[in-house]
């Protein structure tokens, strides 16, 4: 982040602060401590801490500690298990991207399973990151594809493209965002703040890619399911009314490991690696492949290749 | 202190009147409970009460919204006549068809708020304290653009109404720029409306610089026409006598507006269908239907339909002057629209997704409810805007010191 | 004579010129990429996994004293009969791959010993842009880290290499639409909204 743009984040912060919202929910806070017995008190400050958190790029070190203590405390409750949530920031001089192998893809949908029990989305409403889709030997029409296919894969005459967030470089979800509550990080991953988000949809409409989903209902994850190791940014287990997409398995890359989809894949189809690295495998494959990304008309830049060999 | 006398006195007059007015707010007054009860299941439920799914995911809800920017906007349709060339039987009504739009700007805004996910969240929108993404994002301007013209027709008629209550002239120096403001505003509100649905490539359907002018000559068609039909409902309800002037300058926009757009419809409808490309399959789906889906196929040609008809009658100069047919014409004119720019715009926008899949939306009962019960809302606050404006333009209702006292 | 020097001229500028042509910027083919050599990597263990499998090492039962290696080419039906073995489409036998000397090695095309634990060395003799592929990256799987030395799977951990293609297997689930929503792909002619 700049300089300016960080000082104007202060500045607003003054006016906050100024505007009397943390001063409220301060006072609020202290009347409470002073009421009520520690459990209750606990409860009544997380509830209203939860309702007045603030957009999590104007929260100092110290209130991004006590939010995710927070939250910790509200999975626990929740799942009866110590969830971990962390905050890592981007990695020096990373530029995620992925590259997949069409002619690897056999659509064993070995990946969505994967990313459904690492990104701790709800098994109740089906949420799903990547769609494979089966699409007639001829065509790169989508609407040719079928969405659904089940059984003996590959089916004769069919390849499989598996189409998930293709974290663009121009992403117009961020640019649809009407508060913000979605962005793009220094590492090129476009994530969510699912405290902040509204739930309006807009960047549903706007992505060409289909890679938002949306929580319909109260998330429904079996505690026996859970991934316990979350970030604030990708896979913390997710409430109601809010978008969620992927995001290249954040939590995981940020600790320099693959992202789920990645490890999940039986045929070596898929590549991830970091761009700025001249010998990453995503590298050699940019300079020597025949790439090409979905929908390039629409000026989007994505970071998600395709190839074939 | 005469200022809470205006607000007590107007208040006083907005809750009293005859056993069937009383009837009529008790009637709209349950619809919104009805509403508003279907609103609870779906706040503690979620959305999943509705028919919208992550293929569709805009519905009824955003369908009544764009029809509404549509007839806030139409308010301008009055309000040039009145101040600009200075129709005397248009300024007689200008204050209603403002009433028109503040109803219409309180509905667009229960509409979006109803479609959010999360609504307590909805301070984030508020600049500073919260963070609208302000100029990036459509839907901010949205946000700025209705907030600004319903405060705009809030104060114009409030300061209108205050002075003439007081017995006083209003000062046309203090409020002309006003007026001058909202003309260019009501154009704004709905092209950016507009744009909200032009700016997303990946939404081809949408995604043509013909939907700003296509909105803006629907709105000019539903606005007006929504208008004769209130103000016939106004003239035979109430001791207060609409100019058949204005109803003719209503008719005769409308007229235009409709010829306008259903060429523009034309056109669209060439350019999908005479060398179809593959952008063209919303507008297939639309029209014919695909995979199996086809729930829009007799709504599109019945509201095609129903406009050319209406168009027929309206453009008839004999027809048009028969007042039930005018009436008929424009119920007509009105749904074909609200069709046309509401479900027919929303869903096939939707429809195939951006990975080329068919999915099937129709709104639930929950939905319906709390749709009619917004409606309802608009049509209840018209209801007592229009009352309170009659009776002070009328001057019955005028400051009396004595009952400060 | 001097029509002799002319031509000697000629014949030892053309080949000068080209070479510089060649090393130099202008260069037809230079590809950096290809002229680089990879990058660091490390390729997963086979033996331990032949170990565990009780094939290994060959040379238990392969001695070349009490067993002998048969060249002859034949169905093998005592031992090893669960191979399927069709890589190549049969073209191949055991000692086109396996050395028939040192039992516990493979053997390439040039007749170097190549260990089992490196049988992508082996594989590159036919499937050479592969081989290129697996070196730099494009084919074949990491494991552990996209950084730092590239950990990458052997050849033979994803294919069996006596039947190299992948066999067909059931998808994982297909996706459910939203609960109380039912899915309707352009093959299907089901769907819309159930009511309760």
């Amino acid at each position: 982040m700049s300089e300016k743009q960080s000082r104007k984040q202060i500045t607003r912060r003054r006016l906050l602060q100024v505007l009397g919202l943390t001063a409220g929910g301060a006072s609020l806070t202290a009347a409470a401590n002073k009421l009520t017995d520690e459990n209750t008190r606990r409860t009544i400050v997380d509830t209203l801490g939860g309702l007045f958190q603030n957009h999590f790029s104007r929260l100092s070190p110290d209130e991004v500690g006590e939010t995710l203590a927070r939250m910790e405390r509200k999975y626990k409750e929740k799942y009866k298990q110590d969830v971990r949530v962390e905050a890592t920031s981007a990695l020096p001089n990373t530029l995620f991207g992925y590259a997949l192998n069409l002619s690897r893809c056999r659509g064993y949908r070995d990946c969505v399973s994967a990313c459904v029990e690492e990104n701790n989305q709800s098994r109740d409403s089906e949420i799903q990151y990547i769609r494979v889709l089966e699409i007639p030997d001829g065509t790169m029409n989508l609407e040719h594809a079928d969405h659904y296919y089940a059984g003996e894969v590959p089916k004769p005459d069919h390849f499989y493209l598996p189409v998930q967030c293709q974290q663009c470089e121009n992403p117009p979800c961020v640019k649809a965002c009407p508060v913000e509550a979605t962005w793009q990080e220094p590492d090129g991953i476009v994530v969510i703040d699912y405290d902040w988000c509204i739930g309006c949809r807009y960047c549903q409409a706007a992505c060409p890619y289909w890679a938002r989903k949306f929580n319909w209902n109260e998330p429904v994850i079996p505690a026996e399911s859970l991934n316990t190791q979350t970030h604030y940014l990708s896979n913390r287990p997710r409430e109601k009314g809010v978008m969620e997409k992927c995001t290249f398995c954040l939590h995981r890359v940020r600790k320099q490991q693959l992202p789920a989809c990645q490890e999940a894949c039986p045929t070596g189809a898929r590549v991830f690696g970091n761009l700025l690295d001249p010998d990453s495998e995503i590298r050699y494959i940019l300079a020597n492949k025949k790439v090409f990304r979905l929908k390039e008309d629409l000026n989007t830049e994505p970071k998600f290749w395709y190839y074939a060999d | 202190m005469s200022g809470i006398q205006f607000i007590k006195d107007c208040t006083k007059e907005a809750f009293q009147g005859s056993r069937r007015y009383w009837l009529w707010l008790s009637c709209l007054i349950a619809v919104c409970l009805v509403g508003a009860i279907a609103y609870w299941n779906q706040f503690t439920n979620g959305l999943i009460v509705t028919g919208m799914s992550d293929q569709v995911s805009w519905g009824i809800y955003i369908a009544n919204f764009t029809f509404l920017v549509g007839l806030a906007a139409a308010a301008v349709m009055l309000v040039i006549p009145a101040y600009i060339f200075h129709n005397q039987a248009a300024r007689s009504v200008v204050l209603l068809a403002e009433g028109v739009a503040v109803a219409a700007c309180l509905m667009c805004m229960l509409f979006v708020t109803v479609d959010l996910g999360q609504p307590l969240r909805f301070w984030h929108m508020i600049p500073f304290v919260g963070r609208l993404n302000w100029p990036q994002s459509m839907l901010a301007w949205d946000v700025v653009v209705l907030s600004g013209y319903l405060f705009l027709n809030i104060t114009i008629p409030w300061y209108i109404t205050y002075h003439r209550y007081m017995g006083k002239k209003p000062d046309i120096r203090v409020y002309f720029p006003a007026i001058l403001i909202a003309i260019f505003w009501a154009i704004s509100i709905h092209t950016v409306t507009a744009f909200l649905f032009i700016g997303n490539p990946g939404r081809p359907f949408w995604n043509t610089a013909l939907l700003g002018p296509r909105f803006i000559a629907s709105a000019f068609t539903a606005g007006p026409a929504f208008m004769v039909l209130a103000f016939r409902v106004i003239d035979r309800e109430t001791d207060f006598k609409v100019n058949t002037s204005v109803q003719k300058l209503l008719a005769l926009i409308t007229a235009v507006a409709l010829q306008i757009n259903l060429f523009m419809v034309g056109t669209e409808l060439f350019t999908e269908f005479y060398a179809p490309t593959e952008h063209s399959a919303s507008a297939q789906f639309l029209f014919f239907g695909a995979d199996g889906q086809n729930a829009l196929v007799p709504w599109i040609w019945g509201a095609l339909f129903i406009e050319i008809v209406a168009v027929v009658i309206l453009m008839v100069h004999k027809l048009r002057e028969n007042s039930n047919l005018l009436a008929i014409a424009c119920v007509l004119a009105i749904v074909g629209i609200w069709i046309e720019k509401g479900m027919g715009l929303i869903i096939p926008g939707f429809t195939p997704t951006p990975l080329g899949e068919v999915f099937g939306y129709l709104p639930t009962m929950t939905e319906s409810l709390v749709s009619f019960g917004i409606w309802a809302f608009g049509i209840l606050v018209f209801t007592i805007l229009a009352k309170v404006t009659i009776k002070i333009e009328t001057d019955r209702l005028k400051y009396k010191s004595s009952e400060l006292a | 004579m001097r029509q002799r020097l002319v031509w000697l001229a000629v014949s030892l500028v053309i080949p000068t010129v080209c070479l510089v042509l060649d090393a130099g910027p202008f260069a037809w083919n230079n590809d950096d990429t290809e002229a680089k050599s990879p990058p660091p990597f490390v390729v997963s263990k086979r033996v331990p996994v032949l170990e565990d499998n009780g094939y290994y090492p060959c040379s238990d039962c392969h001695d070349n004293d009490s067993q002998k290696s048969n060249p002859r080419m034949r169905k093998l039906d005592d031992e090893h009969d669960d191979l399927a073995f069709d890589h190549g489409k049969q073209r191949f036998w055991c000692l086109a791959c396996h050395d028939s000397e040192n039992r516990d090695m493979l053997v390439n095309r040039g007749g170097q010993l190549i260990a089992f634990d490196e049988s992508h060395l082996l594989c590159g003799d036919c499937h050479y842009q592969q081989q290129t592929d697996f070196m730099y990256g494009a084919h074949g799987k990491r494991l552990q880290s996209w950084t730092g030395v590239r950990q990458i799977v052997a050849c033979a951990e994803c294919h069996d290499v006596h039947s190299p293609n992948f066999k067909p297997r059931e998808a994982w689930q297909p996706p459910q639409a939203r609960t109380g929503l039912t899915a309707t792909s352009v093959h299907q002619d089901i769907g819309g909204v159930e009511h309760e």
